[in-house]
């Protein structure tokens, strides 16, 4: 009788780790949104997926002059779908067709809702650095956005502020700020 | 006598164009229905080592304590770094575990400058029932930034984590 007894438990031991199991690889995906809201700055902010094939760092930034040289593939519209335990790198690219470098920063980003903040990470750009889109140049930057494997949210929104400097201003009053002077 | 003079108000005038270069930080915290109780104290720059830390607050002979921060208002002068002590006290019997959403900065301009090594990086904290719990930060200013707002609002909300 003892003998059954373990057995049955041991039964459904096991179904409630396959269906737990199962559960997890049916979850739907966790829907990550990255966008940005500019403050006096003439460009945007466009996400692409890495080109994997080339050699790169996160944290990369570097100006091109030809759109070939960028490391990248297509657009990703700053849409993500991702599970957790799962990282994702991408490029954020300043296309500046102008005739004048332009400066920016970006704030700390904010993350909606509040509660998804746990249990993620993403190295981007908010590192009090002043950047700098060089004149009829592409600017770009890897950066790299992990999911812990105990994220919980269906979705996380990853929003910057983007704060256009006034040239003159990320020379002196910011120069100390300025990103790799 | 009036070298005396003069070198006194020119000290005083020195002194007022320094304090109004501050920036009064107001510090906010908001945890909805959580049972807990929020305090600030400032600390003295000799905790700067031991930013980050974490713990069970036993009371204030603990730290080294120097003023309580009531009203969440703390003046920063430009290039200047000010340690704060943040107590969470759980007014509940059972334990509470909790993170902190990234701080909003208000005006957004201020952020530019600031450097708050405070504890909104997905962690999460727990404190003991009846307890309070302590974490020493440092909030920076950069010296060409400060100067520009007279006031900025840090707000972070706190969150309770199943």
């Amino acid at each position: 009788m003892k003998m059954i007894s373990v057995v049955f438990c041991c039964l459904i031991v096991a179904a409630n780790v396959a269906l737990g199991n199962e559960k997890k690889r049916t979850e739907k995906p966790v829907q990550v949104i990255v966008d940005f809201i500019y403050h006096n700055f003439p460009g945007k902010v466009d996400l692409y997926d890495v080109k994997e094939s080339s050699q790169f760092d996160i944290s990369e930034t570097r100006s091109v002059v030809k759109r070939a040289d960028l490391p990248v593939t297509k657009s990703n519209g700053g849409k993500l779908e991702m599970r957790p335990g799962q990282a994702k790198t991408f490029v954020l690219v300043v296309e500046n067709k102008t005739d004048k470098d332009w400066y920016f920063n970006a704030t700390p980003h904010s993350i909606t809702p509040a509660e998804a903040s746990v249990d993620q990470k993403f190295e981007c750009l908010c590192n009090h650095a002043v950047f700098r889109a060089d004149k009829k140049s592409i600017w770009y930057r890897i950066v790299r956005f992990e999911l812990g494997k105990n994220f919980s949210a269906s979705s996380i929104r990853l929003t910057h502020n983007i704060l256009g400097i006034k040239s003159e201003d990320a020379k002196e009053k910011y120069n100390e700020l300025l990103f790799d002077k | 006598m009036n070298f005396f003079l003069i070198s006194s108000f020119l000290t005083l005038v020195t002194c007022f164009a320094f304090a109004s270069n501050e920036t009064t930080f107001n510090l906010k915290w908001s945890y909805d229905k959580l049972p807990i109780e929020t305090e600030m104290f400032e600390g003295p720059l000799s905790l700067a080592s031991r930013v980050s830390e974490v713990g069970e607050f036993k009371g204030r002979e603990q730290l080294p304590i120097m003023n309580d921060l009531r009203t969440g208002k703390l003046k920063v002068r430009p290039g200047e770094s000010k340690i704060i002590i943040l107590v969470v006290k759980n007014k509940s019997d059972k334990p509470i575990k909790f993170a902190v959403a990234p701080h909003n900065v208000m005006p957004i301009e201020a952020s530019l400058g600031i450097k708050f090594n405070c504890l909104c990086n997905g962690h999460t904290y727990t404190v003991a029932g009846k307890s309070s719990w302590y974490r020493i930060m440092e909030l920076k200013t950069l010296k060409p930034v400060a100067a520009s707002p007279v006031e900025v609002t840090m707000e972070h909300r706190i969150f309770s984590v199943k």
